[in-house]
C-alpha cells in the first residue's frame, strides 16, 4: 500500500494532538495534556485512486521553550498546519513554520486549519486577517476537534494533495 | 558482554548492533517494554497488511489470510516472536517509522566514527499492554561497532512533562489575557472615536457608553470631563457623581503612571495614543491596579479637543507586589524588556552610573511610517516586523546594553560608556543600517527605515524624566528632518516649531484639497498622434498664490507627506486620463514618482488599485523615477519595477545622465523611456560635452530600444538638434508651459511638429 508521512505543525496547545485523536481514535478530551516529543499515528484512508496509509506524526508544539526538530519533518509528503482561532499569535508561528517546512521539503503541500471553531463566542480571526490569508493562497479550513468539524476532510484532502504530487513527473 | 547486557536492561536500555542496511542484531535480552511495544507496532502493521489484501481482493487476485500475526517485514521473511531473540539481524526501522527518520542522523555518526553521541529527543510508542512509553534513542560508535540504544524514560518523564505542562498552562492564560484586553480596549477606542467623528454629541456617547464594561471618559483637552460612565464610578468608588469629581482624574492618572512611565506626559502633550498599566488609587483610598489607554482627539483645526480615555480594572487578575522587585516584564510580542521594565532599569542605570564612574546613553528609535505596514500587512504581518526589527536591534549592540520594546514602534536601548565622550555617531549609524537592510513580508521585499534620538548622561543634575524627554526630542527632531536618521540632543533643539507649522500647512492643504494636476504636453518628433503628458504638481495657495513643488516638495519629502500626496497623484492622474479616454484621446501621463514612495510598502498594490478604479489601460500610465532611487536598494527596485511593468505600466528615468550610473549600467535597469537630464538641453547647442552626452544617450537608447524624452527645451535650436540626432519627444516651453487640466485635450490636438530632419 501507499504510505505518506505527514507532519502536524502549530504553536502549542492549538489542538494538533486533539485533531489526530479526533481523526485516528474519534475521541476528544477536553483535558489539555502537553505534548512532548512525537508520537507517530498511522491510519489508512480510502481516496478515489487508492488507499494510503497516513503517517501521522504529531510534533511537540513550537513555544518560546522549545525549538521544533526540524530533522523531524524530513520524508514528509506534507503537513498539516494548525492555528487556534482563539489566540491570534498562534498565526504569528504558523508563518514561521511554514518558513522552516519549506527551508526543510521544499515545496510540499500543506492544509491550513484554524481550529476550535467551535468555540465561536471566543473567535478572534477578523475578516481582514482571513482576506490575507486568502490572497495568499493559505484557503483556512475551519476545524473543531470537538465536534469533529471539517477533521476527516482536512486530512483527506492533504492526502490527496500528497498523491498528485507523486504522480507529476520530477 | 554478559555483564555490560544486565546493565543495560537494569538502566531500562534496549541495545543494539547495526550490521548495516537497517539490519540490527538485539546486543541484550529483550525488555519487557520493548517486546510490548514491537508486538503493538507488528499488531498494527497487520491490520494494515488487511487494508492492502482487500484491495487486492477488489482485483480478484488470491490473497493471504488476513488474520495471521506474523508480518512480512522485509526480504520476503515474516517476524514473529523468535525475533528478538539475540543474534538475529532485525530491520528495526521497518516497524517504526520514527527510528527510520532517526537512522539520517545516526549514520552520519557511525560513518564519522567519532565518539560523540546523536540524541533523538524524546517519542511515544504506544505499548500492547495499553500504556504508552516515552523513549530516547541514542547512536554513537565502539570499537567500529555502529551502537544504538533505545531508553526508555517513561519513569522520569510525567516530572518533565509537568514541568513543560505547568509552563505552558500558565503561557496560555497570560496570552489569553493579554490578548483580549487590548483587543477590546481599542475596539472601543476606534469606535468612541469614530462616534464623535460623526459628530454625535457628548450626550449621546454618555448615553451610549453609559454601562458599558470598560472605564469611560472622555474630558476636554483642559480635562474638563465630559462624559464619565458607571464602570468608572465603580473602580473609584464615590458617591457623588457630580461631573466635578473626575475634574482632575486626568492629571491624577498621569501622576500616578508617571512613576512608571515618565513618558506619559510628554506623549499625551504630543497628541499621541498612549497605553499602559499601573496602580492607581481610588477616592476611598483603595489600592488598584488598571490598564489605562488614552487617545486624543483632533479637531479640523489641527489641535488638540478632547482625549478619550479607557480604562479596565485589572485587580482581579494582577495583584501589584508592593514589596518585590518583579518589574522584569517583557513585551508579549517581540520578548524584549517593555517599557515598565526599561524604566525600572533606566533609573538604576541612571542611580548608578555615578558611582560606577561612566556615562550612559539613551537612545530612542521608532520605525518610520509603521502604520503603513500595518494597514498594508495586518497586524500579524506587523509584529512580526517589530519582532525582525528587535532581534536586529539587539544583536548590534554589547552584551551589557539593554534594549527595550517600549511599544508600538518604539524602542529603547541604555548603554554605558567609560571614555569622557560618547561617539555616538558610530552606534547610530550602525542601527540605522541593520534596520534598514531588506526585510521579506509575505511577498514583499521592503525596508523599514527609523528614527534615532540620543541623549548621553555623566552626572549632570537633571531628572529622569527630563533626560527622557531630551532623547524623545532629538527623536522628533530626526523625524523632521525627513526621517531614516539620527539626531542626538544639543540644547538649540529646544526651540524649532516652524518647520512643524509649515508641515502641518501642508497636511491641512491636502485635507482641503488645494493641490492641482497640471499637464506638460511632450510632443512627438515623428509628427504622429502619440499623445503624451507630464502631470505636474502645483498648490493653490489661498494666500500665496500657484506654487510650484521647488516651494514645497522638499517639506513634502522631509515630512513623509509625499507618501499620501504621492498617491492622491496617482489615482488623479488615472481619473484623468480616464476622462481624456473617454473624450477619443489616447495618451500617456506621465507621473513623477519619488524614491520615498517607491519604497513606501504599498506602492504596488495602491498603482493597481488607481489603474483599476479609474478603468484605464495600464499602459497609458507612465512612472517617472530618477536613479537614485536605485541607490543602496537596486535590486529590490528593479524586481519592483519587473512587476510594475508586467502590469504594462511604463517606466521612465527621469533626469537621466545627471545621476549616478554609466550608460551601460542601463542595460540591467527595467525601463522603457529616458527623459535626458534637463541641464544638458539648457547648454545645448554651444557646449560640445553636453552634445555628446545627448547623442550618445540617444545612439545607447536606439540599441536598447528605449523611447527618449528631452525636456526644458526651449529654443528652436534646441529643438532642431533633438530633432536631427533622432529624440523622440520633445517637452518645453517651446511648446507649450505646463497647463491646467482642462486645457491639455485642445492643447495637445493643435501641437504638431511639421518640421522633418535635415
Ligand atoms: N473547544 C475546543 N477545544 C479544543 C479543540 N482542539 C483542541 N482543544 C483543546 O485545546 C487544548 C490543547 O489541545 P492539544 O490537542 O493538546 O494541542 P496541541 O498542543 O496542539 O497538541 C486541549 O485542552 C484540548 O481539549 C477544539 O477543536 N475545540
Ligand atoms: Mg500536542
Amino acid at each position: 500500500m501507499i504510505s505518506r508521512k505527514i507532519c502536524m505543525l502549530g504553536s502549542f496547545a492549538v489542538g494538533k494532538t486533539s485533531l489526530v485523536k479526533r481523526f485516528v481514535e474519534s475521541i476528544f478530551s477536553e483535558k489539555y495534556k502537553t505534548t512532548i516529543g512525537v508520537q507517530i499515528s498511522k491510519k489508512v484512508v480510502t481516496l478515489t485512486a487508492a488507499d494510503v496509509q497516513l503517517l501521522i506524526w504529531d510534533i511537540e508544539g513550537a513555544d518560546d521553550f522549545i525549538k521544533m526538530k526540524t530533522r523531524y519533518l524530513s520524508g514528509a509528503a506534507g503537513c498539516i498546519l494548525v492555528v487556534d482561532g482563539t489566540r491570534p499569535n498562534t498565526a504569528k508561528t504558523a508563518n514561521e513554520l511554514v518558513e522552516l517546512m519549506q527551508q526543510e521539503l521544499g515545496d510540499k503541500p500543506f492544509v491550513f486549519l484554524i481550529n476550535k471553531h467551535d468555540l465561536l463566542h471566543e473567535w478572534r480571526i477578523d475578516d481582514a486577517q482571513l482576506k490575507l490569508w486568502q490572497a495568499n493562497g493559505w484557503a483556512p479550513i475551519f476545524t473543531s476537534a470537538k465536534t469533529g468539524e471539517n477533521v476527516e476532510l482536512a486530512f483527506h484532502q492533504l492526502a490527496e494533495r500528497t498523491l498528485k504530487e507523486s504522480v507529476k513527473p520530477t | 558482554m554478559n555483564g555490560s547486557q544486565e546493565i543495560l536492561n537494569a538502566l531500562g536500555f534496549q541495545g543494539f548492533v547495526h550490521l548495516g542496511e537497517g539490519n540490527f542484531e538485539l546486543i541484550n535480552q529483550s525488555t519487557d517494554w520493548f517486546e510490548t511495544i514491537v508486538t503493538q507496532a507488528i499488531h498494527e502493521a497487520s491490520g494494515l497488511d488487511d487494508s492492502s489484501a482487500q484491495s487486492t481482493n477488489n482485483q480478484g487476485a488470491e490473497i493471504p489470510s488476513s488474520s495471521q500475526r506474523n508480518v512480512r517485514i522485509a526480504n520476503g521473511k515474516t517476524f514473529d516472536d523468535n525475533d528478538l531473540a539475540l543474534n538475529k539481524p532485525f530491520k528495526l526501522a521497518v516497524l517504526f517509522p520514527f527510528i527510520e527518520n532517526f537512522l539520517i542522523d545516526a549514520n552520519r555518526i557511525w560513518l564519522s566514527n567519532t565518539e560523540t553521541v546523536v540524541d533523538s529527543g524524546v517519542w511515544t510508542e504506544q505499548g500492547a499492554d495499553g500504556n504508552e512509553y516515552q523513549l530516547v534513542l541514542k547512536a554513537f560508535s565502539v570499537a567500529r561497532q555502529s551502537m544504538l540504544l533505545i531508553e526508555n524514560i517513561s519513569d522520569q518523564f510525567p516530572e518533565k512533562q509537568g514541568v513543560y505542562q505547568r509552563m505552558r498552562e500558565l503561557a496560555l492564560i497570560n496570552e489569553k489575557l493579554i490578548v483580549e484586553l487590548n483587543r477590546r480596549q481599542r475596539s472601543l477606542q476606534k469606535e468612541i472615536l469614530k462616534t464623535i467623528e460623526q459628530k454625535a454629541s457628548m450626550r449621546e456617547l454618555e448615553k451610549e457608553y453609559q454601562h458599558h464594561a470598560a472605564a469611560v471618559m472622555i474630558c476636554q483637552s483642559d480635562g474638563h470631563v465630559e462624559v464619565a460612565n458607571n464602570a468608572l464610578v465603580n473602580i473609584y468608588r464615590t458617591e457623588s457623581n457630580g461631573e466635578n469629581t473626575y475634574q482632575s482624574l486626568l492629571e491624577h492618572w498621569v501622576n500616578e503612571a508617571e512613576q512608571i512611565y515618565p513618558e506619559i506626559k510628554t506623549n499625551i502633550e504630543a497628541g499621541r495614543y498612549w497605553e499602559g498599566n499601573f496602580q492607581t488609587t481610588s477616592f476611598d483610598g483603595t489600592k488598584k491596579v488598571i490598564q489605562l489607554s488614552i487617545s486624543p482627539v483632533w479637531g479640523e483645526d489641527l489641535k488638540i479637543n478632547h482625549y478619550v480615555c479607557i480604562a479596565y480594572d485589572l485587580s482581579d487578575f494582577k495583584v501589584e507586589d508592593e514589596d518585590s522587585d518583579e518589574s522584569i516584564e517583557f513585551d508579549f510580542t517581540t520578548k524584549l524588556p517593555n517599557r515598565r521594565y526599561f524604566w525600572h532599569k533606566f533609573e538604576q542605570r541612571k542611580a548608578s552610573a555615578d558611582s560606577r564612574q561612566v556615562g550612559f546613553a539613551l537612545v530612542l528609535i521608532d520605525l518610520d511610517n509603521f502604520k503603513q505596514i500595518n494597514d498594508e500587512f495586518g497586524h500579524m504581518s506587523a509584529d512580526k516586523v517589530l519582532v525582525t526589527i528587535g532581534g536586529r536591534i539587539s544583536s548590534s549592540v554589547k552584551h551589557d546594553d539593554f534594549v527595550a520594546h517600549l511599544g508600538g514602534d518604539e524602542y529603547a536601548i541604555l548603554l554605558d560608556y567609560h571614555a569622557n565622550e560618547l561617539d555616538t555617531s558610530l552606534i547610530t549609524e550602525r542601527l540605522l543600517r541593520v534596520i534598514n537592510e531588506p526585510l521579506m513580508i509575505e511577498d514583499s521585499l521592503i525596508n523599514i527605515n527609523c528614527s534615532i534620538g540620543i541623549t548621553t548622561y555623566r552626572g549632570e543634575e537633571i531628572s529622569n524624566n527630563e533626560l527622557f524627554k531630551q532623547a524623545d526630542l532629538a527623536l522628533h527632531y530626526a523625524k523632521q528632518q525627513g526621517k531614516n536618521c539620527a539626531q542626538r540632543y544639543h540644547k538649540k533643539l529646544e526651540k524649532r516649531p516652524e518647520s512643524l507649522k509649515k508641515i502641518q500647512h501642508l497636511r491641512a492643504a491636502m485635507i482641503q484639497r488645494q493641490f492641482e494636476l497640471y499637464y506638460q504636453p511632450q510632443v512627438p518628433c515623428d509628427g504622429s498622434d502619440n499623445y503624451r503628458a507630464e502631470a505636474l504638481l502645483r498648490w493653490n495657495h489661498p494666500t500665496k498664490g500657484l506654487l510650484y513643488p521647488g516651494e514645497f516638495l522638499e517639506l513634502l519629502e522631509s515630512s513623509g507627506l509625499i507618501v499620501s500626496l504621492g498617491y492622491w497623484i496617482i489615482h488623479q492622474a488615472c481619473r484623468q486620463i480616464k476622462i481624456l479616454q473617454d473624450e477619443g484621446l489616447s495618451i500617456v501621463v506621465a507621473v513623477n514618482i519619488s524614491a520615498k514612495q517607491l519604497h513606501h510598502a504599498s506602492f504596488y498594490k495602491e498603482l493597481k488599485k488607481a489603474i483599476k478604479k479609474a478603468n484605464i489601460a495600464p499602459s497609458s500610465l507612465e512612472l517617472e523615477i530618477t536613479e537614485h532611487c536605485f541607490v543602496g536598494e537596486e535590486q529590490s527596485v528593479i524586481k519592483l519595477l519587473q512587476k510594475i511593468r508586467e502590469l504594462g505600466v511604463l517606466v521612465a528615468i527621469d533626469d537621466f545622465g545627471s545621476g549616478y550610473s554609466s550608460l551601460s549600467y542601463l542595460k540591467k535597469l527595467p525601463v522603457d523611456v529616458l527623459k535626458i537630464d534637463r541641464s544638458f538641453i539648457t547648454e545645448l547647442p554651444g557646449d560640445t560635452e553636453s552634445k555628446a552626452i545627448i547623442q550618445s544617450i540617444l545612439q545607447l537608447a536606439e540599441a536598447l530600444d528605449l523611447k527618449v524624452v528631452a525636456e526644458g527645451v526651449e529654443t528652436e535650436q534646441q529643438f532642431r538638434f533633438l530633432l536631427d540626432y533622432h529624440c523622440h519627444y520633445i517637452q518645453g516651453y517651446i511648446f507649450s508651459p505646463a497647463v491646467k487640466f482642462n486645457q491639455l485635450a485642445g492643447l495637445l490636438k493643435r501641437l504638431k511638429v511639421t518640421q522633418t530632419r535635415k
